[in-house]
């Protein structure tokens, strides 16, 4: 049984205003959903740099995955943004390891270089 | 909180009381309580034990199982009669889907009042047959649309079924083998052997399209075939060296597939692992691209000589990704074993993944059957699941080649 999914919505100000989505449980087939609608709404209102803040994530299957792509695709078509990663886990890093995500998302260790980042 | 006067007007609006006495309404207005639930709290949970009915005065409430919504009731709509009136327990839970109000209607009031006012039974049974009987024929109508698509999906699954090789190539020396079990109806996972009669060689296919169900299926049958006829049916350009000629095919087949699906089904967001080798028969050797696939293992008489890790990412994402060329070669007596992670991700009863370490663990050593191998490998993950849900399809395949082929 997969841990529901909990996103926290903060902003920090680095060079520009950056969202962080702070997830909190398993991003799989039966999540992915509500990340995907949360990215939505917050795009919608205007959000252009997306930091995904994952250190609260255990697990993410292919279907998580796709809705990282799914997040970028939605900025891409709402006039261009960022999307960039913090702190996954070990097991999340392995997964985007091996299905070569790590080369097409910037991925960071420390909040303030992520916000800088942007 | 209401007023009397506006509970009873309230009451009366339901069909559950609409044709009682004054008296029997003023009797329940009494009795009934005001309760005001915020957006997101869970008012009741399925199967626990529930003494009261609700009424919604003002907002909107979710009846759920889980994840799975089954309606939303608003204004004037009711819910919980059964448990309130019975002793059953909560059929389903029920959580707010905005800031709600509610009047509930405790077990003991409503028997009360109807002890002493035998004729509001009339209308609580007439309208508790006549949500029995909208019960009733929603659930027929859920049943002849749930026959519909199962037929829908029996059809889908023959079709795809065709999807997978249904000859495996025969030659001479070498043993070819796979299995497919679907978690669902259909599967995104697949796997495919065919020939390649240009440069000769043969193709050797084991992938996993991105999460499951219909729509992985969908694209599954895309991936598969992209691959096959790009391999198969591009007129090479041949370069002096037949070497070169399997590399540029391998290259060829998994830029193009790579190409077409990242920029024409973007908005999809669909991808697959894949691992692609080819097999030239005569030496054993294996040019391969592994685009995020679980690393395929070259079994010898020691055990595991050779992992064949990804040489690039995932394709139908990423236009601009490139993929490296893997060397390998299956010497006599060796397999090749390839498997989805719906084999390592498997869970047991207790929720414990069976794991890459455990697969590994368990391949043996040297020589055997292609098709011995593959459902001993199938059954011990089979075995570790036991009566917990198949969450993930599961593929496997095999290449073995046999001790007596030379160079």
């Amino acid at each position: 049984m997969s841990a529901a999914l909990r996103i926290a919505v903060s902003e920090e100000k680095g060079n520009v205003p950056v969202t962080i989505l702070h997830v909190t449980g398993d991003v799989d087939s039966k999540t992915y959903m509500d990340l995907e609608s949360k990215a939505s709404e917050v795009i919608s209102a205007g959000a252009s740099n997306i930091l995904l803040d994952l250190s609260g994530v255990n697990y993410m299957g292919s279907a998580g995955l796709r809705a990282l792509h799914g997040i970028v695709n939605k900025l891409k078509s709402s006039g261009g943004g960022k999307m960039k990663l913090l702190n996954p886990s070990d097991a999340v890093s392995r997964v985007m390891f091996t299905l070569g995500f790590d080369k097409f998302f910037d991925i960071h260790k420390n909040l303030d270089e992520a916000v800088k980042a942007f | 909180m209401l007023s009397i006067e506006e509970t009873c007007r309230f009451l009366r609006k339901s069909s559950f009381f609409a044709c009682s006495s004054e008296e029997t309404v003023m009797s329940l207005a009494h009795y009934s309580e005001t309760i005001q639930i915020p957006a997101g709290e869970k008012l009741f949970e399925t199967g626990e034990i529930g003494t009261a009915m609700y009424f919604v005065v003002d907002g909107c409430v979710r009846i759920h199982k889980d994840d799975v919504v089954i309606t939303h009731l608003g204004r004037e709509e009711v819910f919980g009669e059964v448990a309130a009136l019975s002793h059953e327990v909560r059929t389903a839970s029920v959580t707010a889907e905005m800031d709600t109000i509610l009047l509930k209607l405790e077990q003991d009031a409503i028997y009360k009042t109807l002890t002493a006012h035998p004729g509001a039974a009339r209308c609580i049974i007439q309208a508790l047959c006549r949500r029995e009987s909208e019960i009733i024929g929603e659930k027929v109508e859920r049943l002849i649309k749930a026959k519909v698509m199962e037929r829908e999906l029996d059809i889908g699954q023959k079709i795809q079924r065709n999807f997978l090789p249904e000859v495996i190539p025969e030659i001479e020396g070498w043993h070819m083998s796979g299995l497919l079990q679907p978690a669902r109806k259909v599967a995104g996972d697949f796997y495919d052997f065919f020939i390649v009669p240009k440069p000769h060689c043969v193709g050797i296919v084991i992938g996993d399209v991105c999460d499951k169900g219909l729509g992985a299926a969908l694209f599954m049958t895309l991936f598969r075939s992209l691959i096959r006829s790009i391999s198969v049916y591009r007129n090479v350009v041949e370069t002096h060296s037949e070497h070169d000629d399997v590399i540029n095919t391998l290259r060829h087949a998994i830029a193009l597939t790579n190409k077409y699906i990242a920029s024409t089904h973007a908005s999809s967001s669909m991808f697959s692992s894949v691992f692609f080798g080819l097999l030239v028969p005569e030496t054993g050797q294996l040019c391969y691209i592994n685009a995020g696939h679980e690393a395929p293992m070259i079994i010898g008489p020691s055990g595991i000589r050779q992992l064949l890790t990804p040489t690039g990412p995932v394709i139908g994402l990423f236009e601009e990704a490139e993929h490296e060329v893997g060397m390998a070669e299956i010497l006599p007596g060796e397999l090749l074993f390839g498997y989805t992670d719906g084999a390592t991700d498997a869970q047991n009863e207790l929720g414990e993944q069976f794991t890459e370490e455990r697969l590994q663990s368990i391949v043996g050593n040297g020589a055997r059957n292609d098709k011995a191998f593959l459902n001993r490998m199938f059954s011990a993950v089979e075995g570790y699941i036991g009566s917990a849900d198949q969450f993930d399809d599961i593929t496997m395949i095999c290449v073995h080649r046999e001790t007596g082929t030379h160079r």
